[in-house]
Order: C-alpha cells, then sequence, then structure tokens
C-alpha cells in the first residue's frame, strides 16, 4: 500500500492528492497482446499502452551491459534476466526471436507461472502511468467462456483481481464483449453485437438495452492468425505481428506481398470462424431477445485495426445467413481502447 | 518487516482475494471460515518462508461442539471448490504436487490448495524483483470522453425503473 501512496506523490504536480475530492475510475484491459490503461483527466480520456510480452536474455556482464546501453527495461527473477514490454517486442522483432507471452487464449497463461510477477510490474507501471492510488476503483475486462477452449476463467480473473487489490485498488470486473457494447452502442441504446478482436480471443456480446443476453469467447484472433501466417511464410510470429500492424498493410488489398497475402487468408478465415461460432449461438439460443429492428456489428480490438477489415469481414458476412437482421457493420474509431473505454463506464455507474 | 511478517501481510491479501472470488465460501459458517484461513495460511507460509511446499498439512479442529462437521465443510471446500482447476495448476508447476489433508485416526483426503496459494504468491514475488520498471516505454494516446455514453446508460436504467423501458 505504502508503494502507490508514493506513486501518487511523485504525480502530484499532475494529480494533487489534497484535490481529490473522491476515489478516481480507472479502466484496465489485461489483454493477451497487449496491456491498455484508461482514466479521466481534464476533461478527456487518457490511455497508455504496453505489450505484454517478455523474453529471456543471457544473464552475463556483456548482456547486462549492452541493455544498460540501451536504457532498456531489465527484470531479474530467479538469477534470469528478462527483457519485457514495448522494448521486448522491438528486440524480439530485430533479433527474430519468439517472445514469450504471460497470457495467452485470453487468460493467465499455464505454461508461464514464472511471468506472473512480470506481468505484476507491467500492470503497475501502468496504475503509476494512471496516477492511481489506493481507494481509486478499477474495473478490469474479462473474458466470457469460451466455446472451444478449456479454461477457468475465476483463476485468471482472482489474479488479475489480486493485482489490483495488492495495490489497494477496488476491482470490479466487466466481461470484454459487454464493455465494446458500452463503449460503442449508446447511441443504439446499446443494443446490438459487439465484438471484441483480441490478440488471444474474440469476445463477443450481443446485448438488448445494455443488458448482455448472450456472451462468448473463441480462441482464432490475432496470435492465431499470425502463427499460421509465420508458418505458411517462414517467418517467426513477431514479425508477421509487425507487417500486421504496419500502415501498409491492408485487408483489402489487390496487389498483398507473401506476407500479406498469408495474414490476408487466415483473417478471412478467422472472421469465417467466429462468425460460424455467433450464427451456432444464436440458433442454440433459446433465450435470445427478439429484436424489433435490425442491429450494429461494432468490432474492437487490436486485431480489428487493419485497414480493410470490415471490407473483409462484409466479404465472410455476405455469404452467410446471419439470423438476425444487421443494420450496419462497423470498427470503433479507436478498436485498441475501446474495451477500456466502455470498462471505463462500467467502473463509472 | 521481516520477511514472515510480509509473508503474513500477502497472506491477508491473497485471502482477502480468495474469500471474494469464492461464492462457495459464503456457505460456510464463521467457523468454517477460521479453520479453512487457518489450514490455508500455513500453507502459503511455508511456502513463502521455507521456500518448499508441505506435502501434508494437518487439520485438527478442537474446542468445537461437533468438529467433524467443521473438519468436513472445510475439506469439502477444498475439494471441491478447487478441485475444477487441479490440472491447470499441475501443468503450471510441470508436475503433480499432492498434498493431503490428515486427521489423526481419520481418513485423508487430498487437496490441491498449496498450489492456489502459492501461485498466488508468484505476484508478490513482483515486489522483490529487480527491475528498472521506469524505463518500461508506455504508448500514450487519448480517446473520447464517456460522458455522453454514463449519461445513455443511466437514461435507459431510469426508463427501466420507472418501467417505461422494454
Amino acid at each position: 500500500m505504502a508503494k502507490l501512496t508514493s506513486l501518487g506523490d511523485e504525480n502530484a504536480s499532475a494529480n494533487p492528492k489534497e484535490e481529490r475530492k473522491m476515489s478516481k475510475v480507472i479502466a484496465l484491459d489485461p489483454g493477451t497482446a497487449n496491456l491498455v490503461c484508461a482514466w479521466e483527466q481534464e476533461g478527456s480520456v487518457k490511455v497508455s499502452t504496453l505489450r505484454n510480452c517478455f523474453f529471456e536474455v543471457p544473464n552475463d556482464p556483456f548482456s547486462r551491459k549492452m541493455l544498460d546501453k540501451l536504457n532498456a527495461p531489465e527484470f531479474e527473477v530467479g538469477g534470469k534476466l528478462y527483457l519485457a514490454g514495448n522494448e521486448a517486442f522491438e528486440l524480439a522483432k530485430t533479433f527474430k526471436k519468439e517472445l514469450r507471452r504471460p497470457m495467452q487464449s485470453g487468460v493467465i497463461s499455464a505454461g508461464e507461472a514464472d511471468a506472473i510477477p512480470m506481468m505484476t510490474k507491467l500492470i503497475e507501471r501502468l496504475l503509476k502511468e494512471a496516477g492511481a492510488q489506493p481507494g481509486d476503483k478499477c474495473a478490469y475486462s474479462l473474458p466470457a467462456d469460451p466455446v472451444d477452449q478449456a479454461f477457468d476463467g475465476t483463476f485468471h480473473k482472482s489474479i488479475i483481481e489480486g493485482v489490483l487489490k495488492k495495490n489497494g485498488l477496488e476491482a470490479t470486473p466487466v466481461i470484454e464483449g459487454h464493455a465494446v457494447v458500452l463503449a460503442e452502442l449508446a447511441e443504439d441504446e446499446f443494443t446490438g453485437i459487439g465484438l471484441s478482436w483480441g490478440g488471444g480471443m474474440v469476445n463477443v456480446c450481443t446485448a438488448f438495452k445494455s443488458v448482455p443476453v448472450i456472451t462468448f469467447s473463441s480462441a482464432r484472433a490475432g496470435d492465431w492468425i499470425d502463427e499460421k501466417a509465420a508458418q505458411v511464410s517462414g517467418a517467426v510470429r513477431p514479425r508477421m505481428t509487425a507487417v500486421k500492424e504496419s500502415a501498409e498493410f491492408d485487408l483489402a488489398a489487390t496487389d498483398p506481398t507473401r506476407e500479406q497475402a498469408a495474414l490476408i487468408s487466415y483473417y478471412e478465415a478467422a472472421i469465417q470462424y467466429s462468425l460460424e461460432n455467433i450464427n451456432n449461438r444464436f440458433i442454440a439460443g433459446r433465450d435470445m431477445p427478439e429484436f424489433s429492428e435490425p442491429v450494429d456489428i461494432v468490432c474492437a480490438g487490436g486485431t480489428a485495426s487493419p485497414k480493410g477489415f470490415v471490407e473483409a469481414f462484409k466479404r465472410v458476412y455476405d455469404r452467410m445467413d446471419f439470423p438476425i437482421p444487421v443494420k450496419n457493420i462497423r470498427v470503433a474509431e479507436k478498436p485498441l481502447f475501446a474495451v477500456t473505454r466502455g470498462a471505463l463506464v462500467f467502473g463509472s455507474l | 518487516m521481516d520477511k514472515r511478517e510480509r509473508a503474513e501481510a500477502a497472506f491477508e491479501r491473497v485471502w482477502d482475494n480468495f474469500r471474494l472470488d469464492k461464492a462457495r465460501l459464503r456457505t460456510l459458517n464463521e467457523k468454517e471460515k477460521v479453520e479453512l484461513k487457518s489450514l490455508m495460511k500455513t500453507v502459503f507460509l511455508s511456502s513463502m518462508t521455507l521456500g518448499e511446499i508441505p506435502t501434508e498439512i494437518s487439520l485438527k479442529v478442537e474446542g468445537d461442539s461437533n468438529p467433524e462437521v467443521v473438519e468436513s465443510a472445510v475439506r469439502r471446500v477444498l475439494k471441491e471448490e478447487l478441485g475444477g482447476i487441479t490440472g491447470l495448476l499441475q501443468a503450471l508447476k510441470d508436475r503433480p504436487v499432492e498434498t493431503r489433508v490428515i486427521q489423526e485416526g481419520s481418513r485423508d483426503v487430498s487437496t490441491e490448495s498449496q498450489e492456489v496459494v502459492s501461485f498466488h504468491a508468484k505476484m508478490f514475488e513482483a515486489d522483490e524483483m529487480s527491475t528498472n520498471i521506469d524505463n518500461v516505454k508506455v504508448s500514450g494516446d487519448e480517446v473520447k470522453d464517456v460522458k455522453s455514453n454514463l449519461e445513455a446508460l443511466r437514461r435507459l436504467q431510469n426508463k427501466k425503473d420507472s418501467g417505461d423501458g422494454a
């Protein structure tokens, strides 16, 4: 607890403690690929992001000297030396190394228990950026139950909540797809379909007047696209991630490179898979409301960010017989931040 | 604060979190909760302070009119509530671990509780990690404020409360 008090003091000029008449609301989206944090400040919403990844470097004097020269963030735990965050991503791309991830398929990775202290530190770094202080409220996103994975979300929830509570914050979970609805469907009285295209999962929420009616997740998302495209291109995954995130990448490109073509192909396959899952759930769902008017489908998340995503989505959608009338298919204005915006709405209620 | 005091403080935070997460715990009475907390604390402190996970935990309830009932409830929670994540926890440790809750003269019941607390304890290793965390570059941006969304949501809720909604 003392630690966050000192963090608040460090940010005293931006957030004078004496001026804080009530607790602040912070939103956190602990995603497989990115950690995103949002908070209100001076009438606007600020967001901070970090890559949720790391990799091990040799723990020897030469490596340490090199990292010191680069002013790179190092983590030493159990005699091992790691790089984490954005710098790890950049170096992995440069040296063609595979990254390790604290999370997989939307939850804490079963094979990366040792990454928990590191992820804790990265989350604390974002909380510091947000000027979080003990007593503040933090609404954080959680994946919905998956239709194609066997994992226990309760455990993931307890770890994320543990990190927040360790720092004195009051933790409130919000289902990821529901957060997209709260961020993007205000003009439709929060009725429609919100999809969060993350690194590990696609989270789906069908909401009726703000109430989530059907929520679920599926595992063919950004990482799956990168992995499959890397396999057929002979590249490492960070390279495919970088191609996907480059300004030149366009899912509607008519003359793509080999790597781009592989990504486009697997993007369509992932969209097809997600729409089929939605279709199946709608057909099977006896609790589906009758929508009197066509609804919007809004996509968010880093994986929905590339140019041409909507066009690719519509191409696949048009081939299907979707069970409910759809008015419009669109992508959130800043897709990577939509979940945290929605979590901020949820936490501020 | 010495290592044991830190471990005890850490456990209190883990316990708060654990208790909130486990709806089933709310079905236990106060005595049962005290016994469960005591048992988990033993495991947690052993893991944190000795650096090893005990393979046997003695569970013996005294001073209660019906100690077997309390013990039975504690075992039930440990076994049933935590049993669902056994596979995950074993994968995390990459080895099967079994702790036996024993009582003198009574049957043994297996549980994996020590894995839960030791895994939770991982997050507290962050406090001892050597790092220059401030060098981690954070990307910043700004997005539309959420005031209009909040107002729309509140209007909708008011409509529902007054019976005008769907």
